[in-house]
């Protein structure tokens, strides 16, 4: 099972339905929710084999008394959690936000990876997920 | 990215840094406040401040907050070697040297050593910065924030963290400033009541006891001149002191020591080892591993009296202010030591000290003034009396009370008359006899049986300051108390020295009491800062803060252009209207030329040139008359690259004062700073936001276009014509956004040009509403809620406008309509009625979304303007599709309104009737 998190539901569409192509086998949910996605998560951690994230999201009601920095670092709030929960769970960061200083911290990340959305076509990330899932 | 939020937080934060000195007594629980505040309005999970002692290499964590109290028991105001690596020390002597922020953000795996693991493991600590606390050029210490996951720091947390370092130097300073202040008084009062309680010999050691309390040092001697032998003898000491030295006498005519006591001024030597030359005593002092010293002659009754010296163990910095307060206390202990035997005389001493504790409740300069010339007056049993303040731009003497109805009296300069001539000679003037006396060619007669008069100039001494490039203790000439008598010699010694011991006092407390107003005015206007998103306006507040505030009175703004790669004038301030085009067209060089601002630029230094320094235009100098001027540049640098974006240049047209001070100049440097960081993120928050806008769409249309190229064939034809909808859509946005951008570099085409017969209001509105369809269905809406209705449709004649412009007013309302729509899909509804009466065109937009709360009402047209909800929700928007639509309208004649805010959200697009058709 693979989760997708990101609120830009319409621009994420293509990678969505390329990933649910290609991985027939391996269910794809997309959550465009933080909220939901948490919840989603908690249900489901330990058939979870990849979380891809986005950075810049709402706050939603996990993050809205923390500093998420108006959005911006929402998915890195939700990346610790993650990460306080599961060490080693393999997760993406697909972003537009092109902060080197994000990619710097990500970049040396065990268990993390750093894409940017423009620098991959959804068959291209498709190809990159087989490679980190070893499939 | 700019936010408003972000800068409140900030002014809350400087507000609680500022009640710091007001709402505490000691210093540790001040420093501890610091360390909260940081803690909790920062979101560290730990804190310290820590004093760095660059001479003795060794730093004091001297209060943290958010470490346990093992801890803070360990270490807390302990002085640690810098570079030792040992538990608690996480700046090596090195970084420290270098005084710049210091981060490392992931402890775990430290690589340059300058973490102690111990500290950082038992606290689960994983990220640290350390920003430099520097008061001028000298390093303080360290403000130190920590955090519990591995993070690497931001811009707004680097910008956060510097002003917080900042303001904590200013807010240690005050609060310093405010105990010693306190203890100097509290402990005059107790001298003043043990004055006949106890012997002669135990009171000298009173002395001696409170000024090693009073600037916390081990170290204290008191001398007592014998002018017979033409020398100095230990008359009591601080109980470290050996036998050996008690019985030291100090030869007076030793050329140093001579100059000492001729100058009547507090010597400081940071080292006595390195300074034999200069103090005799010094090598007896540094036998004894005393280091700093602080020495102050004692006078009474114009006369040396004797000597207070202090020294320290380790290297200290003692603060003009500190040396300041120390000489005052040491000449009212003086007065005591002289009249001990004096009844009269002791109860005038007493008297003295309780003025002094009255003015501590004056906030006001002028009422203080008014306060120290009434109490002096009653002081030396006077009636006629007036005091004036120096005007540092007219260099005239303002007369600020006077007492004993006087006759009208002429404005008085600097320089003139007996009370000009005391403010300019730095000294006291006392006329026994007006008829017959060196001054009675310059006296300025007042009160016609006027026979003797004293003048007591009020002066901060040692306040640091730039003559020239060089940095020198200087003169600070503020205000005179005049007296007057109808008596030949109404004036003794004794009067003489109460009064120049109160306003020695006055002038410490008013330049206390000018540097808090500058604090709190400069805060007030970061505040105004906060809310306004136009650089001109920011710059305008900059330019008032300087003029208003601190007290300059010319400004000149430059700003670097980095592709013609010059540096030119664009605000200038400070010199006739007629003349400031030609100023504008002079001031402009390149970065390459040997220019004193394109040098700045390089530098990034703040500097206060010569008057004849060759890197000023000599051209400008000729024209504009520039000669007396006295001027500080400094660098305006942005805090995200360090790039020198201009500089600002402040200075005085006029004589006073003569020189620029250094605490001006920090206040200054400060301010433009805020300015600086407030107008980099407006530039920026725009940019970036407009960086986000443009890659979400591309991103769109790259993956449904790769999609679409590889999966045509398998995809039902409903989903192909979704995917080139969704293309399509993002199409729009982007020429949306570049409409925007054309918005921000001040280009666009103009709507007057293009104007043509709209004849279907409609049309314009059904394409709006394809156009965003995608958006529309995104969010699980109903596009068909979108209603349009024609009042009288069949009468109404046709509306001539530019279709394009129209259709992006349309598009932008249409887009904020969607973007704010109720999260509940049956809730939405989007109406769109046109109405017209005899004069105008009104297109009603109305929404039943969230609304836009009232406080807000006049922003929504700024530029780049977005609601905390927008900025919460993440909703995206560069905050310019409002300001965009309302210049729009306004060109065609018309404008934008906010009709109302909340169920319905109402927007009116006005559009004149006769413009229209006049132009058709």
């Amino acid at each position: 099972m693979i989760l997708f998190v990101d609120d830009e539901s319409r621009e994420m569409d293509s990678y969505k339905r390329e990933l649910e192509i290609q991985f027939s086998l391996t269910k794809i949910i997309f959550k465009d929710d933080i909220d939901e996605a948490w919840r989603f998560y908690l249900d489901n951690k330990d058939e979870l084999k990849l979380v891809l994230l986005d950075i810049m999201m709402p706050s939603g009601k996990l993050f809205k008394n923390s500093e998420s920095q108006d959005g911006l670092r929402t998915g890195v709030k939700f990346f610790e959690k993650l990460r306080a929960e599961q060490p080693k769970l393999k997760i993406i960061l697909l972003t537009n936000v092109s902060d080197k200083y994000v990619a710097d911290r990500f970049n040396t990340e065990p268990n993390c990876y750093f894409f940017l959305k423009e620098n991959f076509l959804p068959f291209e990330l498709a190809d990159e997920i087989k490679q980190i899932l070893n499939l | 990215m700019f936010d408003p939020a972000f800068e409140l937080k900030l002014t809350r934060i400087l507000g609680s840094l500022s009640e710091v000195p007001l709402k505490h007594t000691s210093r540790r629980i001040a420093l501890k406040q610091i360390t909260d505040i940081g803690k909790e309005m920062l979101g560290a999970t730990a804190c310290s401040l820590v004093f760095i002692n660059l001479e003795e290499k060794s730093l004091t964590i001297e209060a943290s907050s958010g470490f346990d109290n093992n801890f803070e028991q360990q270490v807390l105001g302990k002085p640690i070697k810098l570079g030792s690596l040992e538990d608690g020390d996480l700046i090596s002597f090195e970084l420290a040297k270098k005084g710049e922020p210091i981060e490392l953000y992931d402890l775990d795996e430290d690589s340059q050593g300058v973490a102690s693991t111990k500290m950082i493991r038992e606290h689960h600590l994983r990220a640290f910065m350390a920003y430099p606390m520097k008061s001028g050029e000298r390093l303080i210490g360290y403000f130190n924030y920590f955090t519990s996951i591995s993070d690497n720091f931001n811009r707004e947390t680097r910008d956060m963290l510097k002003i917080f370092a900042q303001n904590a130097v200013l807010t240690i300073n005050r609060f310093e400033q405010s105990l010693m202040f306190e203890r100097t008084f509290s402990i005059m009062n107790q001298l003043s009541q043990n004055l006949l309680s106890v012997s002669s010999t135990d009171f000298l050691q009173q002395i001696v006891n409170n000024t090693c309390d009073l600037l916390s040092v081990p170290v204290c001697v008191l001398w007592q001149h014998e002018p017979s032998a033409h020398s100095l003898v230990v008359v009591a000491t601080s109980s470290n002191v050996d036998e050996d030295y008690k019985v030291i006498e100090l030869d007076l005519k030793i050329p140093g020591m001579l100059r000492h006591f001729e100058e009547k001024r507090v010597g400081y030597l940071s080292n006595v080892t390195k300074a034999h030359s200069l103090y005799k005593h010094s090598e007896y002092a540094s036998k004894r591993g005393w280091v700093s010293m602080v020495s102050t002659p004692l006078e009474v009754e114009g006369r040396l009296i004797g000597m207070l010296d202090v020294y320290t163990l380790s290297t200290r910095y003692f603060k003009e202010w500190e040396k300041e307060l120390f000489a005052t206390f040491a000449n009212y202990a003086a007065l005591f030591i002289k009249k001990t035997n004096d009844a009269v005389s002791r109860s005038r001493v007493e008297a003295l000290n309780e003025i002094m504790l009255e003015m501590t409740k004056v906030n006001q300069v002028d009422t203080l003034l008014k306060l120290v010339l009434t109490r002096g007056l009653k002081l030396i049993e006077c009636e006629r009396g007036w005091i004036s303040r120096l005007d540092y731009k007219s260099g005239e003497l303002r007369i600020v009370e006077e007492m004993g109805h006087p006759p009208k009296r002429p404005v008085c300069k600097i320089g003139e008359g007996i009370t000009g001539q005391a403010l300019k000679l730095e000294k006291t003037i006392r006329v026994n006899d007006i008829r017959s006396n060196s001054w009675k060619d310059i006296y300025i007669k007042c009160w016609p049986d006027t026979k003797s008069e004293m003048a007591v100039p009020i002066l901060i001494n040692n306040v640091e300051g730039r003559v020239e490039r060089q940095k020198e203790y200087i003169t600070k000439p503020i205000a005179v108390f005049n007296v007057e008598s109808s008596s030949v010699r109404a004036f003794s010694l004794i009067d003489e020295d109460l009064i120049k011991s109160l306003m020695r006092h006055a002038a410490i407390m008013i330049e206390r009491r000018e540097f808090d107003r500058m604090f709190r005015e400069l805060a007030k206007l970061q505040k105004e800062i906060v809310g306004i998103q136009d650089w001109d306006h920011i710059i305008r507040i900059l330019i008032a803060a300087i003029i208003e505030t601190i007290g300059y009175d010319y400004v000149n703004i430059s700003l670097v252009n980095p592709e013609t790669h010059r540096i030119k004038t664009e605000y200038v301030t400070g010199f006739p209207e007629k003349d400031i085009e030609d100023f504008k067209c002079m001031a402009d060089h390149s970065l390459d030329s040997n220019d004193i601002q394109a040098h700045i630029v390089k530098t990034k230094k703040i500097e206060v040139p010569d008057q004849d320094d060759p890197r000023i235009d000599s051209k400008i100098l000729e024209r504009f008359k520039h000669h007396g001027l006295r001027r500080v540049f400094v660098p305006m640098v942005n805090s995200s690259d360090q790039r020198v974006i201009g500089t600002v240049e402040a200075g005085y047209m006029k004589k006073y004062p003569k020189h620029i001070y250094e605490t001006d100049i920090q206040i200054l440097a400060g301010f433009v700073d805020y300015a600086v960081r407030a107008l980099e993120h407006r530039n920026r928050g725009l940019l970036d936001r407009i960086n986000h806008e443009f890659r979400s769409p591309i991103v769109g249309v790259k993956s449904n276009a790769s999609f679409l190229q590889r999966r045509i064939s398998e995809l039902e034809p409903t989903l192909i014509n979704q995917k080139f909808n969704d293309i399509l859509a993002d199409c729009e946005m982007l020429l949306h956004q570049v409409r925007q951008l054309d918005h921000i570099l001040g280009g666009g085409s103009s709507p007057t040009q293009k104007r043509t017969r709209v004849k279907f209001y409609r049309d314009i509105i059904i394409k709006s509403v394809n156009q965003l369809k995608p958006l529309v269905t995104e969010r699980q809406l109903n596009p068909e809620k979108i209603e349009y209705r024609i009042e009288n449709l069949k009468k109404m004649p046709p509306i001539f406008a530019d279709r394009v412009q129209l259709n992006e007013v349309t598009f932008n309302l249409l887009t904020n309509a969607i973007k704010y729509a109720e999260d509940e899909p049956e809730e939405f509804t989007i109406r769109i009625q046109i109405v017209y009466d005899r004069v105008n065109y009104i297109v009603q937009v109305k929404d039943w979304g969230i609304g836009i709360d009232d406080k807000f009402r006049a922003k929504i047209f700024e530029d780049g303007f977005r609601t905390p909800f927008a900025r919460e929700k993440n909703i995206s928007g560069s905050g310019l599709g409002l300001t965009i639509s309302k210049k729009i309208m306004q060109q065609m004649g018309g404008d934008l309104t906010l009709a109302s805010s909340y169920k319905p959200t109402e927007f009116h697009m006005i559009l004149p009737k006769k413009l229209s058709e006049v132009t058709s």
